[in-house]
């Protein structure tokens, strides 16, 4: 049996195929999981974030343009929905219970860096996260962050500098 | 040597881990634990045991009231209604984590499985749990309506107590998927 399309899985479940949008979620969990992991450095956030955003893209799914990718609107909730947590009371929870990145847990460069970007400030380490990690072009994360571009390129600027800085501490002792 | 930043930026997102293998880790990490006397773990054994044992008697309990919001009287113990599987030893923090009640924007933390909710409101929880080889999905939202994603292994939802205080709780079938805003005493049972 042919693999059905994004598009295709889509409109069934617009239609209200009941395995369709199972498929989009079997899918897509991964990539959005993996986007919402890398802003909150937590697992539990993260799969709050992403259950969050199939929650939302399933309400939203009538006024979807099938005419575009699903997996990077979905990804897109999924971002603004992991900042969201990182923004709540509840994250700040998850904060607190979250599992250090798997490198932090064996000392290595990669863990290092992932701890000194946790340590940066939300307003900072968002659009490095998005632009430098998640590949996001700076408009696309001045559209998510909804600032302008500018601001977004400036603390990045900012949040690259800081973390340089901390990395060379490191480095030099 | 200056720190070529933006390089390791760049190479991180290749070490974002896998969540099948973060399960798998956290499942290896509890049969470990299991092997040495813990008292956590066998609570939360009980819990499993305690829970099965209400799924196969969930569905009986009525709800003469029909489609009201999540609502949960004083002093009323909120149950989550799920089997718990083997595969959920090992991500018992994740599972218990996901009973969250939220009332008028302030999140409380339903530990462990059950709190007593201590006035009466409207509570919303979302909970995310595995079981054997497939996922249980339960969606629930503080208004009239319950959106789970179907597809996937039997849901067991449980909405406010009844008048004479008992949870109901029902199975949704996995092959059924409904429309957000469907309530779920609806959709089940093909209208009330």
């Amino acid at each position: 049996m042919a693999v059905e399309t994004d598009r295709e899985l889509v409109a069934a479940a617009r239609a209200g195929r009941p395995d369709a949008f199972d498929g989009l979620v079997a899918r897509h969990w991964k990539p959005a999981w993996k986007a919402a992991y890398a802003l909150t450095a937590s697992h539990v956030a993260a799969e709050d974030a992403v259950q969050e955003a199939f929650v939302k893209a399933l309400g939203r799914l009538e006024t979807f343009d099938d005419a575009k990718p699903f997996g990077p609107w979905l990804r897109r909730i999924a971002v603004n929905c992991a900042l969201d947590e990182l923004r709540s009371r509840r994250a700040a929870r998850a904060r607190e219970q979250r599992l250090d990145p798997p490198s932090a847990q064996e000392p290595s460069e990669d863990g290092w860096l992932w701890a000194a970007l946790a340590e940066l400030r939300l307003d900072r380490r968002a659009p490095i996260v998005l632009h430098h990690v998640l590949g996001y072009s700076f408009d696309e994360v001045a559209e998510l962050l909804r600032l302008p571009r500018g601001t977004v390129a400036s603390r990045a600027s900012r949040g690259l500098a800081e973390l340089r800085h901390s990395l060379e501490v490191l480095d030099a002792r | 040597m200056p720190v070529d930043i933006e390089e390791r930026l760049r190479g991180l997102a290749a070490t974002i881990p896998d969540p099948d293998e973060l399960v798998g880790r956290r499942l290896r990490a509890a049969v470990a634990r299991s092997r040495a006397p813990n008292r956590r773990l066998g609570r939360l054994l009980v819990i499993a045991a305690t829970m099965a044992a209400a799924l196969t008697t969930a569905a009986a309990f009525a709800d003469s009231q029909g489609q009201l919001p999540w609502k949960f009287q004083s002093s009323h113990v909120v149950r989550l209604t799920y089997r718990v599987g083997p595969r959920e030893v090992g991500t018992s923090r994740a599972v218990a984590r996901r009973l969250t009640c939220a009332r008028a924007g302030t999140v409380v933390t339903c530990w462990p499985l059950a709190r007593t909710a201590r006035t009466a409101a409207t509570y919303q929880f979302v909970v995310r749990a595995t079981r054997g080889l497939g996922t249980v999905w339960i969606f629930a939202t503080g208004k009239s309506s319950l959106a789970p994603i179907g597809g996937l292994p039997p849901v067991i939802a449980c909405r406010r107590p009844s008048a004479t205080g008992h949870q109901r709780c029902e199975t949704v079938r996995a092959d059924t998927v409904l429309p957000t805003g469907t309530p779920i005493y609806d959709a089940v049972h093909g209208g009330s």
